[in-house]
């Protein structure tokens, strides 16, 4: 599946046009490898999004067309959730 | 325009020694024009208002509490979007113009620090609030669009660069020296303020006006110590913010303007002047907008029963003839011998009078004798019949006259929430017909909300402002013995003191109230009933808003604007 699509449907990104945005910003690596939007991911991936504020590590558990809200969280299991320090504190 | 560069100046200081390195917390738009940001800064919150409004352009930190709309507007939606949750970095003024930028940093979707700006421009009907992204400088969006159409020098849409108004030539007055002042102005031309608008940024006529008038005999000496003497209190931030008011004229500025030879009221900051003087005017502003309609209707209404009045007593006027068609009647019957069928008219002897004298009577020439004094009767039988429904009709107008006067009264005092009242109360009674609008699930208003203010011993006192918040109050919401007042014989507002026994101070204060509320709100000395709740009565099928009381006492006040607002519960 393709990886933009991947994270609209686990809710890790909220908007499809978002999660497209971020991945060709080349937020994400899967595997270790910078991805696209159109990378594609399957069971087993890991994926390092680099949000704003952190760096999160996930395995991809599961991957299906639409998933409920409950469900959304069973696609993956976070391995590392770490916050990038910056500069000024909010 | 006592809003100018130089007010802009000290509001600037104000409110950036106030908010910076707050954090926005909410974003309202209550009217079309007006932006209300909740900001926490130092352990308190503070409301700013930003106002692109036409007349009342502004920026401040307000008390004030505004209804907002159910549906936040597409503007406010966006600043959410994007400010919301932002921290205050900075606020400055753009050189000396009415035009100040609030640089914000917050963070988007992903978590990304952004940096926006928030510019509000204010110039008169083109004042504008607009929303720029710092580092592209380009705009969002703003709170009005202007485009290359409207304006050839920039546009105002979303996506355009954002370009700062022409800047106008004119030498900044904090660094100048008398002979700069000297320099510039022509003595002997004459129109010195205008002068010195022309040649100084941030003056505006009134400023202007103040310092030829402070400077006594205006001349080479006199007017530069002046002016430069009052930018000095300025730089130094010696103000005093005041409304000075001369008979209807009424103004604010951050210095009590001694050339409108008026009474001033000073104030502590600027922020509160701009509360006291802009009180309520843009929101009567849009309820004007909303209400013109039920105020031609109601205003309709009233000059139709007055007209039903007018002819109803012509009626009445009328009927009084019936004793002379029953003399008439009687009289033929009794002359029926002499004439005939065909004659205009006859000459009779009236003898119900003492001298006898006699009477000419018209007569139908189509008709016979009998018939003739059989047409009087029965003239007279209707006349008669007539006076008891005139009377009634007459009442019914005279109560439908009143009800309608003191509608236009409530909505006067209106405010959004209460025209919606108003307006539905309309529709129950049958006046007007339910708007044709799309379902609505906010249309049911539930429970009136009543106006409550605060006595100087701390008693509540309610106030209703339409008849079904009048009808709520009297007959559901207030105790039976607590105090009940009303204009007498004005139409206003019921208000009640939430007491059993309140004091003379207390009664005097809520007859204030009643008075303000009332139609005679720019009379002197009114007449205001008060009364036990138990005493006042509403009787069947009456008006809403209408009721009858006795056992009342009067009082006369005179109402005061100011005592209002210090009566205002916080």
């Amino acid at each position: 599946m393709r990886l933009d699509k991947f994270l609209k449907v686990s809710r890790l990104i909220k908007r499809r046009t978002l999660a497209k945005e971020v991945s060709d910003q080349g937020r994400i690596s899967i595997n270790g490898i910078q991805a696209k939007a159109s990378s594609n991911v399957k069971e087993g991936d890991e994926l390092t999004v680099q949000f704003g504020n952190k760096l999160v590590v996930v395995r991809i558990d599961r991957v299906q067309e639409t998933s409920k809200k409950e469900e959304a969280a069973e696609m993956y299991t976070i391995i590392k959730e770490e916050r990038i320090e910056m500069e000024t504190e909010f | 325009m006592s809003f100018d560069g130089l007010f802009t100046k000290i509001m600037t200081n104000e409110i950036s020694s106030t908010l910076i390195s707050g954090r926005i917390n909410k974003i309202y738009q209550p009217y079309k024009n007006e932006i209300i940001m909740l900001v926490r800064a130092n352990g308190k919150n503070h409301k700013l208002l930003l106002s692109a409004h036409p007349s009342y352009a502004r920026v401040q930190i307000t008390n004030e509490s505004y209804d907002n709309p159910n549906e936040p507007p597409m503007f406010c939606m966006l600043l959410r979007k994007h400010i919301e949750g932002a921290i205050i970095e900075n606020i400055y003024q753009i050189g000396l113009d009415r035009m100040i930028c609030i640089e914000v940093k917050g963070r988007n979707e992903l978590g990304d620090i952004t940096y926006k700006k928030l510019m509000v421009e204010i110039m008169g009907r083109h004042s504008n609030i607009i929303l720029i992204d710092k580092e592209k400088n380009t705009i969002l969006d703003s709170i009005k669009h202007v485009s290359y159409a409207v304006n050839s020098y920039r546009a105002i849409l979303p996506g355009q660069a954002y370009v700062l108004p022409p800047q106008q030539e004119k030498l900044n007055p904090f660094q100048i020296e008398d002979s700069d002042i000297l320099k510039k102005l022509d003595f002997n031309a004459g129109k010195l303020d205008k002068q010195l608008v022309e040649q100084f940024a941030g003056l505006s006529p009134l400023l202007a006006r103040e310092i030829v008038f402070r400077s006594g005999i205006a001349n080479r000496i006199t007017l530069p110590k002046t002016f430069i003497e009052i930018m000095k209190h300025i730089a130094e931030g010696e103000i005093q913010p005041a409304i000075t008011t001369n008979h209807s004229k009424e103004a604010f500025y951050y210095l009590p303007l001694a050339h409108m030879k008026g009474e001033s009221k000073t104030f502590d900051y600027l922020s509160n002047v701009l509360d006291r003087f802009y009180f309520g005017k843009a929101e009567r502003d849009r309820v004007k907008q909303q209400a013109s309609d039920l105020e031609r209707f109601i205003q309709n209404e009233k000059d139709k029963n007055e007209k039903k009045i007018e002819k109803l007593f012509q009626t009445l006027e009328d009927a009084k003839k019936a004793e002379e068609y029953q003399l008439f009647g009687e009289l033929l019957t009794a002359n029926m011998y002499a004439f005939q069928k065909g004659m205009k008219e006859i000459e009779v002897i009236n003898y119900y009078e003492e001298d006898g004298a006699s009477v000419v009577i018209p007569l139908d020439p189509l008709k016979s004798p009998s018939d003739n004094a059989q047409r009087y009767f029965s003239k007279y039988q209707k006349a008669k019949n007539s006076i008891d429904k005139v009377k009634e009709q007459i009442r019914l107008a005279e109560e439908e006259f009143s009800y309608f006067d003191s509608l236009q009264q409530q909505l006067m005092a209106a405010s959004i929430r209460d025209i919606a009242e108003i307006r539905e109360e309309l529709v129950e009674e049958g006046y007007i017909r339910e708007r044709q609008k799309k379902k609505n699930k906010h249309s049911n208003l539930g429970k009136p909300q009543l106006e409550s203010y605060q006595a100087s011993d701390g008693t509540e006192i309610l106030v209703g402002k339409n008849n079904k918040q009048n009808d709520y109050l009297t007959s559901k919401h207030a105790g039976r013995d607590e105090i009940w007042l009303h204009t007498k014989d004005i139409p206003g507002s019921h208000v009640v003191i939430r007491s059993k026994t309140p004091d003379e101070q207390t009664i005097k204060e809520a007859a204030i109230l009643a008075a303000y509320f009332s139609k005679a709100r720019l009379s002197g000395s009114v007449p205001v009933d008060y009364t036990k709740v138990r005493y006042v009565k509403k009787p069947n099928g009456a008006k809403p808003g209408f009721v009858i009381y006795d056992n009342q006492q009067t009082i006369y006040v005179t109402p005061d604007e100011e005592k209002i607002l210090a009566l205002k519960a916080k």
